[in-house]
């Protein structure tokens, strides 16, 4: 097997769990990484287009209950400023105002994200849901963890969601390291959930986050596991960055190109969903690797932060303060800029919107 | 004139001020952008080799910035977010030096802001450094040194000295640095040329030049026998600064500025600025081979905003040493570089 030929062979065909792990090991130079994100960037091209989708965020819809919580997030922090707390969840009417500021920016697609309150059947999303629907054309996708019944995702197919999300962060197949990290978390329910989304007919979409200790084996098996899903639709990646005060501080940060990597590999076996990786600074990164859609960078509306580093996730950025708590924080004017700066368009709403603005 | 034609011929020699402008305005989609990152690289490992030089930003005795009005960019014209906050006293520059010594630097720089002293500072960090350890320093305090302390400076044996442009295009500069003379920091620049010693000299974009302007400026540091080191700067908008709603340089644009210079000074060190450093991968994959860590030493009050963290060892009462030495190593030879933090 060789590298140029792996890569010509993945122009035109999906690449096995044998080559994306050459692919991982083989690309540990500049030069073979830039080869790897040509081949990525075709692909995507090809296969959907050169649109790049940005989604909007409305969130938290719900609070997270996970105990212990994760050990990379915010909520194992022993600084007091979690972010998934119940004081960071939404009122209904904030959520709709939410929704329609985000409209008005031409964003098409909106998140609605919160944390896991384990043992919900989903009440509280069904309610945001049909709330933002009442008030807005927007599509919509959901990411609250495994707390949704089967019931509630059939109403939310009525309803007209696009995607419900159910990740696992680490391999699923890998238990001990999903336990090590997550260890209030429950991988067999998220393996139900992604069961269910998919079976319902709903699009599934799932979070893989480089660097909490796996292997290259295993984000290959964790890619291979999610293939298997007839409705996988949206492929997340997200890379370790560590938290203060966590029992993960000390942790190595992952490095951007980690991520990409990732992507790229991704885009060769799963060629024509939507890829996305979070940090909207590196979007130029991104679509070099073959990424096509990103949240957290388009518009987003959730409770102030006043921790330190608020600041610097808004450079760039028109803020808005809906009311005291509650911020409308708008990336448009700038990852418009990266976007069209690397080549690749966004949708008509956006363009006709921020493309003079920019 | 054909890109890849072009991009072919840029491997195996310098590319003219026509060809440059030409890169600049081509390389406009991820496919010619992706051809030009390789094609510095490739010059970057032929000329300069496949190491990634680090150095460390140690603390200075520099008494902050006076030029007024401030630059319209920087932190210091905000109320939120001066850059200045503390000055170290003698002992916490020795102490700072020893600490980058004993983590394996070899070269460090002292830097400031224009207190208006004519680069005393800069010999009297150096002298510091020089005394406590055996590192090679380089010093940065803007365009605030006088011909007396160059000398000084060479007689130090510094490796370099910075004198930073941002722009050479006069209307903007006087735009976004009103306090500041583009005349002065020109003259300042051939001094430190004129004395034979190392000059290094940043670029700033994304501040309403064009790309005729960066081209002039890329190839108006040909002029200067002893330049060493380029550094390219994003313009990044800083809260509370009269330039806070004025969008960030894009990191592609970034990338695209240093693999274009890399084309044209194909010898020298090319590096980033502070703020962006989670982007190095993607300058080396453009051609860069040299960063200066910022942020290793620090105010106290600094830290805790930063992406990069680490070990904390504190200096003194105000200043702290965060180790992020070994996140610089990993991102650097995850694209395929040996790191260097022995080298000149």
């Amino acid at each position: 097997m060789g590298f140029d030929d792996v890569l010509k062979n993945a122009e035109e065909n999906e690449i096995t769990k044998e080559e994306a792990l050459y692919l991982f090991k083989e690309t540990g130079r500049y030069d073979k990484a830039l080869k790897l994100f040509e081949i990525a960037s075709r692909v995507r091209d090809d296969e959907i287009g050169n649109e790049f989708k940005l989604d909007g965020f409305i969130g938290l819809i719900t609070h997270c209950t996970v105990d212990p919580p994760c050990r990379y997030c915010w909520n194992s922090s022993t600084i007091n400023r979690s972010g998934f707390g119940i004081e960071s969840v939404l009122a209904i009417d904030e959520i709709v105002e939410g929704a329609r500021l985000i409209e008005e920016t031409g964003i098409s697609m909106v998140e609605l994200g919160g944390g896991t309150t384990v043992g919900s059947s989903g009440e509280k999303v069904i309610k945001a849901v049909k709330a933002v629907k009442k008030a807005t054309n927007l599509s919509i996708w959901i990411n609250v963890g495994p707390a949704l019944s089967e019931s509630t995702l059939r109403e939310l197919k009525r309803l007209g969601v696009a995607e419900v999300c159910s990740s696992f962060e680490v391999n699923p197949l890998n238990e001990r390291l999903f336990k090590e990290v997550k260890p209030g978390d429950d991988l067999d329910a998220r393996k139900k959930l992604a069961e269910m989304i998919n079976d319902v007919g709903l699009g599934y979409a799932s979070v893989l986050m480089c660097g909490l200790g796996e292997s290259y084996e295993n984000r290959v098996d964790h890619m291979f596991y999610l293939k298997q899903f007839e409705n996988f639709k949206y492929f997340l990646i997200t890379w370790f960055h560590p938290v203060p005060r966590t029992p993960m501080a000390n942790y190595p940060l992952t490095s951007p190109l980690e991520a990409a990597k990732t992507a790229a590999i991704g885009r060769l076996i799963f060629r024509d969903i939507d890829i996305h990786i979070s940090g909207y600074e590196h979007i130029p990164l991104w679509i070099m690797a073959g990424v096509n859609r990103v949240v957290h960078a388009g518009a987003s509306v959730h409770r102030v932060r006043n921790g330190a580093g608020a600041r610097w996730h808004t450079i760039g950025a028109e803020v808005k303060h809906i009311n005291d708590r509650l911020n409308f924080v708008n990336l448009l004017p700038t990852t418009v800029k990266f976007i069209t700066g690397a080549g690749m368009e966004v949708e008509p709403e956006i363009e006709r919107r921020w493309i003079n603005e920019v | 004139m054909k890109f890849e034609e072009l991009l072919a011929d840029a491997r195996e020699r310098e590319i003219t001020r026509k060809e440059a402008l030409f890169l600049f305005e081509e390389a406009n989609d991820w496919v010619k952008i992706s051809q030009l990152l390789s094609t510095a690289s490739y010059v970057r490992d032929k000329n300069v080799g496949r190491l990634f030089k680090l150095k460390a930003f140690i603390l200075s005795t520099n008494k902050g910035c006076r030029t007024n009005p401030p630059c319209r960019y920087c932190g210091q014209s905000s109320e939120k977010a001066k850059f200045f906050t503390k000055v170290a006293t003698p002992e916490e520059v020795a102490e700072s030096a020893k600490i980058a010594e004993e983590i394996g630097f070899k070269g460090v720089q002292c830097g400031g802001g224009c207190s208006g002293n004519k680069g005393a500072e800069a010999v009297e960090d150096t002298r510091i450094v020089k005394l406590a350890t055996n590192l090679d320093v380089f010093v940065n305090y803007g365009a605030d040194m006088s011909d007396e302390n160059i000398q000084k400076l060479k007689e130090l044996g510094v490796g370099g000295i910075g004198c930073s442009f941002e722009t050479i295009n006069e209307e903007i500069f006087k735009k976004i640095k009103p306090g500041d003379s583009l005349e002065e920091r020109k003259k300042v620049a051939q001094m430190i040329d004129k004395h034979g010693v190392g000059l290094a000299s940043g670029i700033m974009i994304n501040i309403g030049e064009s790309y005729q302007d960066r081209v002039d400026h890329i190839f108006y540091l040909k002029n200067f026998e002893k330049l060493k080191l380029i550094y390219i700067s994003g313009f990044f908008p800083i809260p509370g600064t009269p330039l806070e709603n004025h969008p960030p340089a894009t990191s592609i644009d970034i990338a695209k500025t240093m693999a274009i210079t890399r084309l044209v000074h194909r010898n020298i060190d090319l590096d980033g600025a502070f703020g962006r450093d989670d982007q190095l991968q993607l300058w080396i994959m453009a051609g860069t081979n040299h960063r200066i860590i910022h942020g290793i030493f620090e105010p106290k009050n600094k830290i805790f905003p930063h992406k990069f963290r680490g070990e904390v060892q504190e200096i003194g009462e105000d200043f702290v040493f965060v180790n992020v030495l070994p996140i610089y190593v990993n991102m650097i030879e995850e694209t395929g570089l040996k790191t260097d933090i022995r080298g000149a």
